[in-house]
């Protein structure tokens, strides 16, 4: 199984500049053609995902290429047990959003496509890349295609919701930039890597920095501020909602599904592990913030009308969660964070779609409006409530091992934090099913709703592959946990060996051997 | 240096070309209708323009080590001079070309607008390639005559009048000031040389206080020339009114040109009296970049946003002229390196979008509002991709040249903060991202009206991009991704930021 990463990487992108350059004319057919080049890539994205070794830390299926030689920077390519499972997530999500437009997006169909496979690309990019360079760059440009899709294709307030969406994410990337600058500063000022400046964002090289607890501070909060944003964190969620609410069924799903998990795993992959000093100033603060999320989210759904705005709130809630299982820093956590943002992306991914399957239907999404639906769209409603308890953590589905474990590995750090997130899964259990009760069962009251058409041989097909997997993750999860284990292990290493008890000059070796000083208390210039 | 003539007119063969094209279109221009077609004369200027950049390419020879010295040292066609030299052609032969179908449409196509694009592109090529003051001003008084006719070439427009008297006013102004700051070099170090100024600032001959008196003078002087707050204060009204193709020529040829003058009166002539220039570059730089940015929302007139945004960028370039000041010598050369690429690439991403403004304009001026560009992208999907390409440069994100730009001069700052270790350079990043942050605001709600707005009805009608536009475009388009990937993919010989590494003075 030898695949290229960068070649699956840019498979979409070379299919979106292909799909562009074919005439309008097409429609469906490019629709087609958009739909069978995702297809291919999550095929093919599904080799790193059994050809994965579990026993290893290290990155894997690499790939490196010099990309501005003046200042060190490679186009460095890699997977391992933190990216992989959100790599194989996007490229299997993507084909099935693409799938769901068919027919519900009619205008503009040749840029729909191209936006969702760039976009496509881009993710995949941010998610491979081992140079900090190289992730920023990507980082930067998935803005582009979601903004473009919730601002052309979206609904009555989308320009508000696109400006929002943009300003919020780069208010978060800039100092990022910054953050990103300073490391390759102080990489170069530090004279580490022999060969000059080369490798100077690589982040395997950047972690044998030696930062004061003062820089990395700083730095941890350039980097974790656009990390929350896109998670998003409780007081910088409010972009959520309106960019889910306007935008298009497929964006919703790839926003919840992919995009959102950018935040956890930037702050998985660069936030905790090069800044831990940082990040152990911050975390109590950061899990009181997680904590008032998971309940704030819980209860602002409940009091939502809209069914979309309802699941955006939910989304705020479990990703409230995800980071509180990665910030409770140990492997318990983290894997069941890993675990969280991979249920969530199936679960949440499926309730957009479900949501567009009703609005394609009814051209609302008012709850008020529905009521006994489950008379006249059975199936769809058996679809709907099993995915609703895979959201909520039913044993047996995805979202119940991801909770647990997060769960488990927040008690080991702190009982209360544990008990109040425990709180918000009973509220998270609450909306979900009051919206299933409202929608699905009671008397048929609107005449509107009569004569509504169960799921077509379309959404069957977009929806059967998430329904067994969110089955598959739920009965047997190991597949997806054991890729995990050992860069978690690693990673859960680095978080905590570098903290030292008191804020003192102590030395410690990293697994390679090398030195690690980490310097608490010489920093008060 | 033997410094024959010859060897001397070579040696400034592109400004040569420039100047004898310029004198050419003007005789020429009294035979049309005797048997001579006014396409002749863009050729001509075009052929001059063209040659002048191939011969840049001919003159570059980064690895030598000979004196660059002619005509007796009052020129100096070292790498520094050509590479900018060479963005300064490129500006003009851009200009020409997207100028061609805009003066058509106005009834105002005459040979003295290309020669005086011309004229102008000679001033500013000898103003970067002097060490000698007296040449400097020389060059920048060609270069600003002819500009401020120019600016004023729209006759019959009053905004481009008043265009015209308000940059001729301030701009005469800031020449005055500039030139009493050479004065000042002179009574100081008793010769306007700046190589010789910096050999009597290391004996300690100078005197002090002149010398301070001078750079403030200096900096002033240049500083109403690239326009950077509180000296801006012209830049909007005068990019108004000018023909749109003029502005573009204003924001980017004579930027480069500027910052050119300054890198090289900084670096090579004042030595040990830069820290003293620090604070004042620190603030100015900081004013500028808030200022520019904050104001740009507030605009409705997309040639007025530009006008700002053109500000805010000189911000951005001053940002690494305070680097030059902080005695950090690794961040120095990053900081000259970063600004010499930032100057191309903010070049050519700002022509694009001015070209595609002048093709908006209509003859009655119409056409600059934001409105205006409601839903360009169904009319115009050509232009209005090239348009996203530029505005997404100038918002600085990649993979574009204005991304790499600002990631060159920020790191330039940031190295100089940890070279240091003073907190003044990283205060100076974290409001350079400040304005950036604001800056894409504005920019954004250009493509959000282009692509996500309905468009108006209206009575304008569809008009096909004349060829030279579309060029122009696509050109500036292409240049700008390279810019931004190309450095990247790894192009060999062509790798700008080798040029601009070698353009070091």
């Amino acid at each position: 199984m030898d695949v290229s990463l960068s070649l699956v990487t840019f498979l979409p992108l070379l299919g979106a500049v292909l799909l562009l350059l074919m005439p309008e004319r097409l429609g469906g057919q490019i629709h087609r053609l958009g739909f069978l080049i995702s297809l291919v890539t999550a095929a093919l994205s599904l080799c790193f995902f059994f050809g994965f070794d579990e026993g290893t830390a290290r990155l894997q299926f690499e790939e490196s290429y010099s990309w501005i030689p003046s200042l060190g920077v490679n186009f460095h390519l890699g997977l391992d047990g933190i990216s992989i499972l959100l790599y194989v997530l996007t490229a299997v999500l993507t084909p099935l959003a693409i799938l769901a437009s068919v027919g519900s997006v009619n205008r503009r169909i040749k840029e729909f496509v191209s936006m969702l496979l760039v976009l496509e690309s881009f993710m995949l990019g941010t998610l491979a890349a081992a140079d900090v360079f190289v992730f920023y760059v990507f980082w930067e440009l998935m803005l582009i295609p979601m903004a473009l899709l919730i601002g052309v294709w979206g609904g009555p307030r989308r320009i508000y919701a696109t400006v929002k969406f943009v300003l919020f994410t780069v208010a978060g990337s800039l100092p990022m930039l910054l953050a990103i600058l300073y490391l390759y500063a102080s990489y170069r000022s530090q004279g580490i890597g022999a060969e000059g400046v080369s490798g100077g964002f690589d982040f395997q090289s950047l972690a044998h920095l030696t930062l004061t607890e003062k820089e990395q501070t700083f730095l941890f909060l350039g980097f974790a501020l656009s990390f929350v944003i896109k998670l998003p964190l409780f007081p910088v969620h409010t972009w959520l909602p309106d960019a889910h609410t306007e935008a298009p069924t497929a964006g919703s799903v790839v926003l919840a599904g992919v995009l959102l998990k950018m935040g956890g795993y930037g702050l998985l992959r660069y936030a905790l592990p090069l800044f831990p000093l940082g990040a152990a100033k911050f975390t109590p603060f950061i899990l009181v913030l997680c904590v008032i999320g998971i309940i704030h989210g819980a209860l602002v759904a409940l009091a939502q009308t809209d069914i979309k705005k309802l699941i955006a709130y939910s989304s705020v809630s479990h990703m409230g969660l995800v980071a509180l299982g990665i910030f409770a820093a140990n492997e318990m956590g983290i894997r069941g964070s890993i675990y969280q943002m991979l249920a969530h992306g199936l679960s949440t991914g499926a309730l957009f779609l479900l949501v567009g399957v009703i609005y394609e239907r009814r051209h609302t999404r008012e709850l008020s409006e529905f009521g006994g639906i489950a008379k006249v769209m059975p199936w769809f409603a058996a679809v709907f409530l099993l995915t609703t308890f895979a959201s909520v953590g039913l044993p047996g589905l995805c979202g119940f091992v991801g909770e647990f474990l997060v769960l488990l590995g927040v008690f080991a750090k702190s009982k209360v934090m544990a008990a109040l997130a425990a709180l918000g899964m009973i509220l998270g259990a609450w909306y979900m099913l009051k919206l299933v009760k409202g929608v699905f069962y009671g008397e048929l009251t609107n005449k509107e709703n009569e004569g509504l058409p169960d799921l077509s041989a379309k959404e069957i097909t977009v929806l059967v592959p998430l329904v067994l997997l969110m089955i598959l993750a739920g009965v047997y999860p190991m597949p997806f946990l054991n890729k995990t284990d050992a860069s978690v292990e690693a990673l859960v290493r680095r978080i905590n060996m570098e903290v030292p008890a008191e804020p003192d000059v102590s030395a410690f070796s990293d697994d390679q051997g090398n030195k690690i000083i980490v310097t608490g208390a010489k920093d008060d210039r | 240096m033997t410094g024959s003539v010859v060897e001397s007119l070579m040696a400034v063969a592109p400004a040569l070309n420039l100047a004898l094209a310029g004198m050419a279109v003007v005789f020429g221009e009294t035979f049309i209708g005797k048997g001579l077609d006014r396409r002749w004369l863009v050729s001509l200027a075009l052929l001059g323009s063209v040659l002048g950049l191939l011969f840049t390419f001919l003159l570059w020879e980064p690895a030598s080590t000979a004196s660059y010295s002619v005509f007796q040292g009052l020129a100096t066609v070292d790498t520094f001079a050509l590479f900018l030299g060479g963005v300064i052609l490129l500006c003009t032969i851009l200009t020409l070309i997207s100028s061609v179908d805009y003066l058509r449409r106005f009834g105002l196509d005459r040979g003295e607008f290309y020669a005086l694009v011309l004229f102008s592109a000679t001033g500013l090529w000898v103003m970067v390639a002097t060490t000698h003051l007296f040449i400097i001003f020389l060059g920048l008084e060609v270069a600003s005559i002819a500009l401020y006719v120019l600016a004023g070439y729209f006759r019959k427009r009053d905004r481009s009048l008043e265009s015209s008297l308000k940059y001729l006013l301030t701009g005469a102004f800031a020449s005055s000031i500039l030139l009493y700051g050479f004065a000042m070099v002179y009574l100081a170090t008793g010769t306007v040389d700046l190589n010789g100024v910096a050999a009597a600032v290391e004996s300690g001959e100078a005197s002090t206080s002149v010398m301070l008196l001078a750079l403030a003078l200096i900096l002033v002087g240049l500083g109403f020339k690239v326009a950077v707050v509180p000296f801006h204060m012209w830049a909007p009204d005068v990019y108004e009114g000018a023909p749109s193709t003029v502005t573009g020529f204003m924001a980017t040829a004579v930027k480069a040109a500027g910052f050119g003058v300054l890198i090289r009166v900084l670096t090579v002539g004042f030595g040990s009296y830069l820290p003293d220039a620090g604070t004042m570059l620190f603030w100015v730089a900081i004013a500028t970049i808030l200022a520019a940015n904050l104001v740009a929302v507030a605009q409705s007139n997309v040639k007025r946003m530009m006008a700002y945004s053109s500000v805010a960028h000189a911000g951005y370039a001053f940002m690494a002229l305070f680097v030059l000041t902080q005695n950090t010598p690794g961040a120095s050369g990053e900081a000259v390196r970063g600004l010499l690429f930032y100057l191309p690439a903010y070049a050519v991403s700002t022509l694009g979008v001015f070209t595609i403004i002048s093709f908006l304009e209509d003859r009655r001026g119409r056409g600059l509002e934001l409105e205006d560009y409601a839903g360009l992208y169904r009319r115009y999907p050509g232009l209005s991709m090239g348009m996203a390409v530029f505005i997404l440069s100038l918002g600085g994100i990649p993979p574009t040249a204005g991304f790499l730009a600002k990631f060159h001069v920020f790191g330039a700052v940031i190295s100089c903060g940890v070279e240091s270790g003073s907190s003044q350079p990283l205060a100076l990043a974290v409001v350079g991202i400040l304005g950036s942050l604001i800056g894409l605001y504005y920019y954004l709600r250009v493509l959000i009206f282009m692509y996500m707005h309905e468009p108006q009805e209206d009575d304008r009608q569809f008009r096909l991009p004349a060829l030279g536009v579309s060029f122009v475009v696509l050109v500036t388009a292409v240049l700008t991704l390279w810019l931004g990937l190309g450095p990247a993919v790894g192009f060999g010989a062509a790798d700008i930021l080798g040029w601009a590494e070698a353009a070091r003075p």
